[in-house]
């Protein structure tokens, strides 16, 4: 059955298991297993590169032998489930949790999490800013009522160590990695305005407020979970600069 | 891809990997919107998986379409070779056997579709390291029966041609004598590499390399058989400059043009 052979196959471009698809395949024995392994190093590299392009951070500290390993082991347990392959590897940061050589490296999972953040809003779909101006026309007594809608683009991120500092140091233009305070908690955002992907820290009564409003509350509930968490947070200034980077695409009253 | 954005490079068309934009937006997209302006495109999958026993994927096919209605491109092709089964995805164009089953499967797969693109595909034959048992085809008359069977053309690729034919020991003249030249909508060309020798001697179709020498004459004698035909150059990996590819194309005009007629009007991408 066709089927059972593609099945074989697929194994064998995976992880070389061969003795399946051997009674199938007429080329001579003694040349048929160098042959089999060009299927196997092609899906395997193809793949190990899909991730490499997505994960440049991770495998920057870790370094390429290491991310090698990680990435074939990663391949094989958990290989693409469809051919869209810039949506391949959304897996990995929680595969990096339970994979036993990283274990001493814990702060790992979230930056890779950032990493795929930036991958999602790189290919999410395209949205125009609000117009500021458009605000302004709203009645003062209004204002508390309105709800946005946020762009595609918009991910949110908060973790116990500081990734966003992390990945930063870790970019290609900086030679010498300064020392990071591992214990520092960092929660920022992820947004492509235009054509270029941008990332922020932003203090945790921020994110408290970006994240109520992306979960459909109004401006006004928003900012009074901010305030309870930090009552020094300023909602004119952070209103003003997420409608200046493009934050926000449309808002209801 | 942006070289062509300001479309400055000389080609007749751009070919693109289809998967690569079925992104919701992004820069991608937009770039290509670009070059578009500019040039005609033709969407090449590598992802539809038409040899799959399990069927395309009707998800693929609407995203294929999306694509398809957004470019308008001249030219929609994919590979005869599966690369999903029981909904794994493996990154490789793995060889289908020339079974009568396999051939039923194809068809059903193709008509599948060409009726959701509501246009014709091109089918590319693939290059290979092995040959199977319970093959009772020739490559050449599977893919003629498809044809047949489908009406979807063939996108020809010389160079995997002469790799299959290399490794498993066929002859080039024989499968150029075999196929329907007048569904051949579309020639391919690109480099391999040769290793080992004797026994242990296998062409591995990279795309890495400039076109090798009997290549170029297997292109040559293609023409003779078929007139000219849009041929693209693909080199996908050790991308080299622009003017190493240009030059390439260049070679590919000379050979169209010694083939050509005075309504000869086939391009070289």
């Amino acid at each position: 059955m066709l089927h059972d052979l593609q099945k074989s196959f697929a194994d064998v471009a995976l992880t070389n298991s061969v003795e399946a698809l051997l009674p199938h395949v007429a080329t001579p024995r003694g040349a048929i297993e160098r042959r089999l392994g060009v299927y196997h190093a092609n899906t395997l590299n193809s793949l190990i590169d899909v991730l490499s392009a997505a994960y440049p951070v991770i495998q920057r500290i870790v370094g390429d032998r290491f991310f090698q390993a990680l990435a074939k082991d990663f391949i094989t347990t958990h290989p693409p489930q469809q051919p869209t392959l810039f949506r391949y590897g959304d897996a990995l940061p929680d595969f990096i949790s339970s994979f036993a050589p990283a274990n001493d490296l814990p702060y790992l999972p979230d930056v890779a999490r950032l990493e795929w953040t930036r991958v999602e809003a790189y290919f999410a779909a395209d949205s125009a800013a609000l117009n500021p101006e458009r605000l302004a026309e709203v009645p003062a007594e209004q204002i508390a009522d309105i709800k946005f809608s946020v762009s595609p683009t918009l991910r949110l991120l908060e973790s116990d160590v500081p990734i966003f500092t992390i990945w930063h140091v870790n970019q290609p233009d900086q030679d010498r990695v300064p020392e990071v305070d591992f214990s520092h908690p960092e929660s920022g955002f992820v947004l492509r305005p235009a054509h270029t992907v941008m990332q922020r820290v932003v203090p945790l009564e921020t994110l408290i407020w970006l994240r109520a409003l992306t979960s459909g509350e109004t401006l006004g509930t928003a900012t009074e979970l901010a305030l309870t968490h930090e009552n020094t947070f300023d909602l004119q200034n952070t209103l003003r600069q997420h409608l200046a980077d493009g934050t926000f695409t449309e808002f209801y009253l | 891809m942006s070289d062509f954005a300001s479309g400055t490079p000389s080609a007749a068309w751009v070919e693109i990997h289809s998967e690569n934009f079925f992104a919701a937006g992004g820069p991608r997209i937009a770039q290509l919107e670009q070059v578009r302006e500019h040039y005609a495109i033709s969407c090449h999958g590598v992802g539809l998986s038409i040899g799959s026993a399990q069927g395309v994927d009707a998800d693929h096919l609407s995203t294929l379409r999306t694509l398809v209605d957004r470019f308008e491109p001249g030219l929609v092709s994919e590979h005869l070779s599966f690369s999903v089964v029981d909904d794994i995805y493996v990154n490789d164009l793995l060889p289908v056997p020339y079974t009568e089953e396999a051939l039923v499967t194809v068809a059903q797969n193709v008509d599948q579709t060409q009726e959701r693109l509501g246009q014709q595909i091109l089918v590319e034959n693939p290059s290979s390291y092995l040959t199977f048992v319970d093959s009772v085809l020739t490559e050449w008359d599977f893919l003629t029966a498809l044809s047949q069977r489908t009406g979807c053309g063939l996108l020809l690729d010389v160079n995997n041609i002469y790799v299959s034919a290399e490794n498993n020991g066929f002859d080039t003249t024989a499968y150029l004598d075999g196929i329907p030249g007048d569904a051949v909508g579309e020639i391919h060309l690109a480099g391999h590499s040769l290793e080992g020798d004797g026994e242990d001697r296998l062409l591995i179709d990279t795309h890495g390399d400039n076109v090798a020498d009997p290549v170029w004459s297997l292109y040559q004698l293609a023409l003779e058989k078929l007139g000219p035909r849009p041929t693209l150059i693909e080199w996908d990996t050790d991308i080299p400059d622009l003017e190493v590819l240009l030059g390439e194309a260049e070679t590919a005009q000379r050979h169209i043009d010694s083939v050509s007629s005075s309504e000869g009007s086939s391009r070289v991408a």
